[in-house]
């Protein structure tokens, strides 16, 4: 009888909390949720046998050298094979008809054609609104991919372009050191904001701004990044120096934004480089997982001369990431397709798209006499 | 989805031979109980091979290298030359090889795949295919580890026939994915 009265009571307790809970009043007016970025990836889709390269990885600049050396020059410039590639990368990559370095003139030397992603699925989305393959007043001429969802249409020549390339796959290095780099150093991290939040589950009309943090991570022992922190946005006169400002809902518990132009700073591998993204938008599901992580999507068509002048300042890792700038700058030429010139018709930006992770936080706007302290 | 699932599990725990037998008996089973149960069952049969496609790893990826005296990393100088073939099987990562030489400058030594490493430089051996004293149309098969795997798909891995004149490695070639017949030529 009294185990009884005790369930009772118990789920009576229960129902009350349960009801109290369901029917609270959101306490005040709109929210805001802050998360920062902490790896920012290149969204290759890779199958366990890579079937999405047929031909194999991309012949990397090391091999283009070494096998364009005589026997003798093999012999000598090599050590009989004892200096390794990461230590021979310096002269390997003058290999121009003038000894010119070929990721500052990638033209002046004629490659076999790289070798591309051939697979049909990646991830990404469709930035110009069209499922064929031929041009819009937006796009080049491109093959589309489908999602691994299904959805036709998807938009990601980067992928096409780097997605056989050893060093931005997952056992890669490149952005690997990326997001070690910035948890490290502390530069060039992204804070994003999101204001407006009536529910964080559905709510009909949010506000997402992309800022610089001026802190930097805030990592425990173990050097993982911890969540909840707060970053101070970085700003001049009151003004952020970023700031890119996306309109937004969210369904479901998952940001969705409206696509904008937007500059996001970004750093990796002791490169400073901005990523320059037209119709960029963000899908991202705002469940926190386990590791205290929100994971999501961010696609755009990327600013063909900014992705090319990051790539001449990571030339230093062009042995360990295994890339060959002309066949590089060739293949990328041609599989731009967004945004073409309105004078010669050639493409000016490139469909992209980036798996990132991020951790909630707080970001603290300060004014210029705080921002001066 | 679940009817696939449910087809996938039966062919699994039955097994091909007594599914078949299964199917003789499904009518009987089922007769004059559950209708249900009858249409269930013989759509969970009819579906077993879609099952059965859905658990297919795919065709073996093939893999080839031509051996030559010139991708030694230092000079050698042989009439020699070879060929490399080699079959992984996707479900247990069994790699086969086949591998033919001609002409060497003295007897064979040690044939083996080596990595990861490109071409220009050297590595250790990672599988070792013939032995102390290889013949050439050497057949063999080794099961892959998953580090070698990751070699082997990223061009890391590659072939090197030792011979007495020569017993860092005579002949050599790197290992290179095979593409499947029709795969379009990138550009």
């Amino acid at each position: 009888m009294l185990t009884l009265r005790r369930r009772s009571l118990g789920a009576g307790l229960a129902l009350l909390l349960a009801s109290a809970a369901a029917a609270a009043p959101s306490t005040g007016g709109p929210q805001t949720l802050a998360y920062v970025i902490a790896n920012f990836n290149n969204a290759v889709y890779e199958t366990q046998f890579m079937d999405e390269c047929p031909e194999g990885p991309a012949i990397g600049n090391d091999e283009m050298w070494w096998r364009g050396l005589s026997r003798a020059d093999k012999d000598k410039l090599t050590d009989n094979g004892l200096v390794q590639p990461v230590d021979r990368r310096f002269i390997s990559v003058l290999r121009g008809p003038k000894g010119e370095d070929v990721c500052w003139n990638p033209t002046v030397v004629k490659e076999p054609p790289l070798r591309t992603v051939q697979g049909s699925v990646s991830y990404g989305f469709n930035l110009d609104g069209s499922n064929d393959d031929r041009a819009t007043p937006k796009s080049c001429p491109h093959r589309n991919f489908v999602s691994e969802r299904g959805a036709p249409g998807v938009d990601n020549q980067m992928y096409r372009l780097l997605g056989c390339h050893y060093g931005w796959r997952r056992n890669g290095v490149l952005d690997t050191f990326g997001n070690e780099e910035r948890r490290n150093s502390g530069r060039g991290v992204i804070l994003m904001e999101i204001t407006n939040v009536t529910d964080p589950r559905n709510s009909p009309e949010v506000r997402v701004a992309f800022y610089r943090a001026a802190d930097p991570f805030s990592i425990d022992a173990t050097g993982r990044i911890l969540p909840y922190a707060s970053y101070r946005v970085d700003s001049n006169a009151g003004k952020p120096r970023y700031g890119a400002v996306a309109r937004g809902r969210i369904v479901n518990g998952v940001l969705i934004t409206e696509p904008i132009d937007a500059k996001l700073p970004f750093y990796a591998n002791s490169a400073f480089a901005e990523i320059q993204l037209r119709d960029m938008r963000l899908e991202m599901d705002l469940t926190v997982s386990p590791e205290g992580k929100v994971q999501g999507l961010v696609g755009g068509y990327y600013d063909f001369d900014k992705w090319w002048e990051y790539m001449l300042k990571i030339e230093f890792l062009i042995a360990t990431g295994d890339w060959s700038c002309p066949a590089l700058y060739t293949a990328a030429r041609e599989l731009a397709d967004g945004y073409p010139d309105p004078k010669t018709g050639e493409c000016t930006a490139i469909s992209s798209a980036f798996k990132i992770d991020a951790l909630p936080a707080f970001a603290i706007h300060t004014t210029p006499v705080e921002a001066r302290r | 989805m679940q009817v696939r699932v449910a087809a996938q599990r039966l062919r699994h725990t039955v097994g091909w031979s007594r599914l078949a037998l299964v199917a003789s008996l499904c009518p009987v089973m089922t007769s004059g109980t559950n209708r249900r149960l009858r249409w269930s069952c013989l759509a969970a049969l009819l579906l077993a091979p879609v099952g059965l496609c859905a658990n297919d790893p795919g065709p073996p990826v093939r893999f080839y290298a031509n051996l030559t005296p010139e991708e030694q990393s230092s000079t050698t100088i042989s009439p020699g030359s070879g060929r490399a073939d080699f079959e992984l099987d996707r479900a247990t990562l069994r790699f086969s090889w086949r591998v033919s030489f001609k002409s060497l400058t003295s007897a064979a030594i040690g044939a083996a795949v080596h990595g990861p490493q490109r071409p220009g430089t050297n590595a250790g051996v990672q599988i070792d295919m013939g032995g102390k004293r290889p013949a050439s149309n050497l057949q063999g098969s080794a099961v892959l580890t998953d580090a070698q795997l990751q070699y082997l798909l990223a061009g890391r891995m590659y072939v090197n026939i030792r011979t007495q004149k020569y017993p860092a490695g005579e002949l050599r070639g790197q290992i290179q994915r095979l593409p499947p017949a029709g795969a379009g030529k990138t550009g």
